[in-house]
């Protein structure tokens, strides 16, 4: 077995060992949960390392024959394989989903209640990460179909356990939206595997070109087939049906609804999951699979995404703006993130997807470090409306630090994560649509207004009604400094030395765009 | 050696971030003031030796696409000078602050946030390429935003900062887009590739080309200038940003990083020189806010407030220069002003520290006893701002005015001198509230005394230079200013350009200059005889024979009243029309879809009966169907 | 295996004896409210079956004693049947003091 295939067996079996535990053994449960993310972040780190040489091509791959499928339609046989892998594209996201997975592990084992339904807390927790990591590292169809409705299932659980109020009616919604996400994407993507093996088109053409179903991934990424085999109507239908699922998947405006519902009520350990990692899923595949299979069609619906992508920006800021409180305004923020995110995939050119496959990784990381943040803000004040809050920096200075400069983050400032990635997708969209990337900067003001209004509402100021309850509240813990520091290390990382996934990402970009500057 | 210069302020960063909490007040500001002053005694080497102008050491930063993207550190005859104004202001304000802010809570914090700036500030003007030019650009606005919220736990500093960064901020997306664009259209953010594929004949994009993509990204690149710099019509946050300490004004606010934007328009030159139309926008801008400005500052009555309009008022002057191609008076008089106007705001902090926190002029008075060092050097950063002969701001403003004339802006010199008269009149309006005349406030008064040495030798220093710094760019020495500024030309620095291009130079006028001298004079006159002595009665009652337009002037043209009902009200009404429709349109079409399948599922419940023989009905009914049709067809299915 | 000499019934005519017996019985298993009543009803149509597979043993095609141990067993299950389903209906009647179908719409609430 290879290594990436590894990130996913051992929180898995960590997970299937919880099973079995008692559930007074929550303390075992625990032990496991972070050994194994421990495991998982050493072997990213093992991957990272021997693959730097070489950044294309797939590395540290395995293939284990699951089951065999009757083919009926070619007459051979369709294997199915459980296979693992990651290549450019894939490396640095599938090691922020374990990054985010193993920091999400910690924040849930020292949290203060982290005894309360112990054992569901980390067997989920365990089942979530070894799915989300997987949907990163499958590099066959079917394996990624398991991961997505593992993580799916996870999730779920784990906001109908781990919330407050209301939100339970939030992982309904959560489930119902993802769901289908979830079947719209792998009939997209099923539906691109027949149709580059000619099912859409003409049957001879393709046998003479030896195309044939498959369901591993780099086979089909590296299928190159005209249009008398894969019809431009057929491809039309399938992008669009994968970005529909994109959509729910991501939470992008107008299908975003259940992920401000999930992270108003949610534990602050599971927004940072859910908001790390868990929507970057949809970001992904569309890379992966619209961008890499149909790049055509990236082209041709480019005016339709950049479209989205606008409306994405300016209603998640304004969103974002009008919220009373933080978690809704990281929501809306990480919304109106995925927006740029929208506009640098439909600029069809390499910096722009080098942008977006930057915002993937950015947006994971503030998008955690706030939701983080500010739920401790949270736990010591007891509110996180700003009405409520105010003059936090005289008693509690170093959370408030590290909160501005998760803010600064994400409003974009030079030398974090947030600028170069959205320096590189403008510098692709003003490329393609320049009217449209006009309007977008517009994103780039309103994230200043809002992030330090709400600072100024949360930090500065006067001490606020609910701070009098603070006064004997401690700064940061040491369980708290290392999600903080790590996250903060890693948004100034790439920020000022953005290299280190621009190593990655800069070939990842050239091959994903066959066609196109 | 060049990337030294930037580098001792982080390393003094660093430590102060690190450890800064643990160390004693004097080891905090002496390891800061120590890293600055190298990066003084550097930058002065660097000053007298500048090499060949353009060169660049650099790092490879990022890839994108083909694009190699580097960072590193450029060397020419304008950045050194920056950085030397840069440096010596830094070091001098930062001994100040060590007076200043002793015993504030957070002083090693104050530090940090100052190392940074300096640091930030050092790369801005040694830049190499403009993306990292635009990184620094942000880094030192962040540093503002921090400074001016430094004392966080008041409102109005909170706001201060906040209004101080996104006003900036609106500014500096103009030159983010600007930057991108020269991008596309060179392939580059090296200024020597930008200068060149602007001056060749295919510079464009798909949509826009020629002189029209070259106004466009200009106009683009001066939004961040006016942003920063403090132009009309985002020149708002400046003024209220005197809410920070009042060494941060002197630095941050008045020498330095409010000339940033005159430095980006310096820096970006050869492309303005291109355009007639962007360079014609600089100069009204530059214009209409020297004007403003010097009116508004007329009827202030906070000391910081006067000397913060007259900051605004200047960079418009450098602007105009620029505007009318005078690239290297412009300069000069950012060179010459970052002296005086940086003593004007530490002798204004030296008075309000004597006074205890005290800024209303009308409760000064009397102050040239109490404190004759601050009186003495208040006196020559006020003749220099005025233009007086022979003090560094009368050769460097009647520089900027001759340009003007010369250069056939007729209307741009009368308001270049009707600023000039008006500019006169504020600060010596200040000088006799403050320093003349007998004590309103006594017990302010009875307390008010000099600060230590570490606040008077910056003062003395900086009023040496106020004096003596124009004396650089005489006739009788030749003008070694503007030779030496001229130098860049035709260098890679300013590729593809020659010295006529960058810059246009202009003869001394006598005449003119007895002009502008005597228009200064007048103003100092007027003050003089409406607010020395025995006079207070002819200042109210010249205020209320002006009536509404003293009105005018007090409230600042009401603009900030304008944009907080056009364009922040409207903008908050739509994040709360974005609020409403996200919490109550789509959640109900959510919920609607939701009811919708339960009401299908409870319309479809009335057809289960529940009754085992209605059920058999329409089974045997349905087989019977099904039989009827195989029969009829002839066959099973 | 077919008798010598015996009066041949024509094969329509047991086929319709048996489609009239089943359609007597699937009248009585629609209509009749006692279940006592639709479990003989049930009885009925089964036994139209067996007239059918009988029939179809003797005079079919290719006439083998297939029909005849297939309506043998169906008579088993029948009784098997039966005797589970008054078991049933016994259980049914001590709950809800009822014999009657229309009674029996527990899936309804």
């Amino acid at each position: 077995m290879g290594l990436v295939a590894w990130s996913v067996a051992i929180p898995l079996l960590a997970g299937l060992v919880t099973i079995f535990l008692p559930s007074r053994a929550c303390g075992v449960a625990r032990a496991l949960s972070l050994v194994s993310s421990l495991l998982t972040v050493v072997l990213a780190i093992c991957v990272w390392v021997l693959s730097a040489a070489q950044p294309a091509g797939f590395h540290a791959q395995s293939s284990l024959p699951w089951f065999t499928l009757p083919n009926l339609w070619q007459g051979t046989d369709l294997a199915v394989h459980l296979s693992f892998g990651v290549d450019a594209l894939s490396l640095p996201i599938w090691s922020l989903a374990i990054l985010i997975s193993a920091v999400a592990a910690w924040a849930a084992a020292t949290a203060d209640d982290w005894r309360e339904r112990g054992k569901l807390r980390f067997l989920w927790l365990d089942l979530g990460s070894a799915g989300v990591i997987g949907v990163f590292a499958a590099t066959d169809l079917f394996t990624l179909l398991v991961a997505v409705e593992l993580t799916l299932v996870s999730a779920f659980f784990l906001v109908h356990l781990f919330s407050r109020g209301a939100a339970r009616g939030a992982a309904l919604q959560l489930l119902i939206y993802r769901g289908l996400a979830s079947v719209f994407l792998i009939t997209a993507i099923v539906g691109m595997a027949y149709g580059l093996a000619g099912g859409f088109g003409d049957a001879t053409v393709a046998a003479q070109s030896g195309a044939v179903l498959t369901f591993d991934i780099p086979k089909l990424l590296s299928q190159h087939v005209d249009a008398s085999v894969f019809p431009a109507v057929a491809r039309s239908w399938l992008f669009l049906l994968l970005l529909l699922g994109v959509f729910m998947e991501e939470a992008l405006v107008p299908l975003h609804s259940w992920y401000p519902a999930v992270t108003a009520g949610a534990e602050r350990w599971v927004n940072l999951w859910l908001g790390g990692i868990v929507t970057k899923t949809g970001a992904y595949l569309l890379l992966r699979f619209g961008a890499g299979l149909l790049p055509d069609q990236v082209q041709h619906w480019g005016a339709l995404l950049g479209w989205l992508g606008v409306i994405n920006i300016l209603y998640g800021a304004f969103a974002a703006w009008g919220a009373s409180g933080w978690r809704r305004l990281v929501t809306f923020s990480s919304i109106s993130h995925m927006g740029l995110f929208l506009l640098g995939v439909a600029s069809a050119t390499t910096a722009g997807a080098q942008g977006a496959m930057f915002l993937i990784i950015s947006s994971g990381l503030l998008t955690a470090l706030l939701f983080f943040l500010a739920g401790g803000v949270e736990a010591r004040v007891g509110t996180e409306r700003f009405d409520k809050l105010g003059g936090l920096s005289s008693s509690l200075p170093l959370l408030s630090g590290f909160l501005l400069t998760g803010a600064l983050g994400a409003l974009g400032l030079p030398l974090t994560s947030g600028f170069i990635s959205e320096i590189q997708a403008f510098m692709g969209s003003f490329r393609t649509y320049p009217g449209l990337s006009f309007v977008a900067l517009l994103g780039l003001i309103l994230s200043a207004v809002y992030l330090l209004y709400a600072m100024e509402r949360t930090t500065f100021g006067r001490p606020g009604p609910a701070l009098e309850a603070t006064q004997g509240a401690a700064d940061l813990t040491g369980a708290e400094w290392v999600p903080v520091l790590i996250l903060t290390a890693m948004v100034l990382l790439v920020g000022v030395w953005p290299s280190v996934l621009g190593h990655w990402f800069n070939p990842a970009a050239g091959a994903l765009l066959r066609i196109g500057g | 050696m060049v990337w030294w210069i930037p580098g001792f302020p982080l390393i003094a960063f660093a430590i102060t971030l690190l450890v800064g909490r643990r160390l004693a007040e004097p080891v905090v500001a002496g390891i800061a003031v120590m890293a600055t002053l190298i990066s003084f005694v550097l930058s002065t080497i660097l000053l007298l030796h500048p090499g060949t102008p353009g060169a660049v050491t650099q790092l490879d930063w990022l890839t994108v696409g083909q694009t190699h993207i580097g960072f590193g550190m450029q060397t020419s005859h304008l950045n050194a000078l920056m950085a030397f104004v840069v440096s010596l202001v830094s070091t001098l304000v930062l001994l100040y602050s060590r007076g200043y802010m002793a015993g504030d809570e957070r002083f090693s914090v104050y530090y940090q946030y100052l190392n940074l700036f300096v640091f930030s500030m050092l790369g801005l003007v040694l830049s190499a390429n403009l993306l990292e030019l635009y990184i620094f650009w942000e880094m030192v606005g962040l540093c503002s935003y921090l400074l001016v919220g430094f004392w966080f736990f008041k409102p109005e500093a909170a706001l201060a900062a906040k209004k101080s960064f996104i006003v900036t901020r609106i500014g500096d997306t103009g030159l983010f887009a600007g930057i991108v664009l020269l991008w596309l259209a060179s392939g580059s953010f090296n200024f020597d590739a930008v200068f060149q594929a602007a001056q060749s004949p295919g510079f464009g994009l798909g949509w826009l080309s020629g002189s029209g993509l070259i106004t466009l990204v200009a106009i683009l690149v001066f939004l961040g200038a006016v942003g920063k710099s403090a132009q009309f019509p985002l020149h708002v946050w400046l003024p209220d940003a005197m809410e920070g300490p009042t060494p941060v004004s002197a630095l941050i606010h008045a020498a330095t990083m409010v000339a940033a934007g005159v430095y980006l328009v310096a820096r970006m030159f050869p492309l303005f020189a291109l355009s007639h139309a962007a360079l014609t926008t600089v100069a009204w801008i530059g214009g209409v806010t020297a004007l403003l400005a010097a009116l508004i500052a007329l009827t202030q009555r906070d000391i910081k407030r006067v000397i913060a309009y007259s900051t605004v008022s200047q960079l418009g002057y450098m602007m105009m220069a620029l505007g009318a191609g005078a690239y290297a008076y412009g300069v000069f008089h950012l060179f010459t002003h970052a002296f005086f106007k940086a003593l004007l705001f530490l002798t204004a902090g030296s008075v309000i520290h004597a006074l205890g926190g005290e800024q209303d002029l009308f409760k000064m008075g009397g102050l040239a006893g109490k404190l004759p060092i601050t009186r003495w050097t208040f006196l020559a950063a006020a003749l220099a701002l005025a233009g007086i002969f022979p003090l560094s701001g009368f050769w460097s403003k009647d520089a900027i005015l001759t340009a003007l004339l010369a250069g056939g802006h007729g209307i741009l010199y009368a308001v270049g001198l009707i600023t000039a008269f008006c500019t006169a009149f504020y600060i010596f309006r200040l000088y006799f509230l403050a320093f003349a005349g007998t004590p309103r406030d006594e017990a302010l008064y009875a307390h008010a005394h000099e600060g230590g040495w570490v606040m008077t030798v910056p003062q003395v220093v900086l009023g040496v230079l106020a004096v003596m710094a124009g004396w650089w760019n005489t006739p009788i020495g030749g003008h070694p200013i503007e030779r030496y500024l001229l130098g860049d030309a035709g260098t890679s620095f300013f590729a593809g350009t020659s010295a006529g291009d960058i810059g246009h130079v202009y003869p001394e006028n006598v005449l003119w200059m007895v002009i502008s001298l005597v228009v200064a004079l007048a103003g100092i006159g007027l003050a003089a005889w409406m607010y020395g002595a025995r006079a207070d009665q002819r200042a109210a009652a010249a205020a209320s024979a002006a009536g509404p337009l003293y009105r005018v002037s007090l409230r600042k043209f009401y603009l900030d009243e304008i944009y907080e009902s056009s364009v922040v009200r409207a903008g908050k009404w739509l994040a709360r029309i974005a609020d409403g429709l996200d919490r109550f349109v789509i959640q109900s079409i959510v919920y609607l879809a939701s009811r919708m399948t339960y009401a299908a599922g409870w319309g479809l419940r009335l057809l289960q009966t529940g009754q085992v023989q209605t059920y058999g009905v329409v089974a045997a009914l349905g087989l019977f169907v099904l039989i009827a049709i195989a029969m009829l067809r002839g066959g099973v299915m | 295996m077919g008798g010598t000499g015996a009066i041949q019934i024509p094969t329509g005519s047991i086929l319709a004896l048996g489609a009239i017996l089943f359609c007597i019985g699937l009248y009585g298993a629609l209509t009749k409210r006692n279940l006592i009543m639709v479990l003989v009803s049930i009885e009925l149509m089964l036994n139209a079956a067996n007239v059918n597979l009988v029939a179809f043993s003797r005079l079919g095609v290719s006439p083998n004693l297939n029909g005849q141990i297939f309506s043998l067993f169906t008579i088993t299950v029948a009784a098997a049947e039966i005797a589970v389903g008054l078991a049933l209906l016994l259980a049914v009647f001590r709950v809800r003091k009822t014999t009657e179908v229309r009674d029996l719409d527990l899936h309804r609430r």
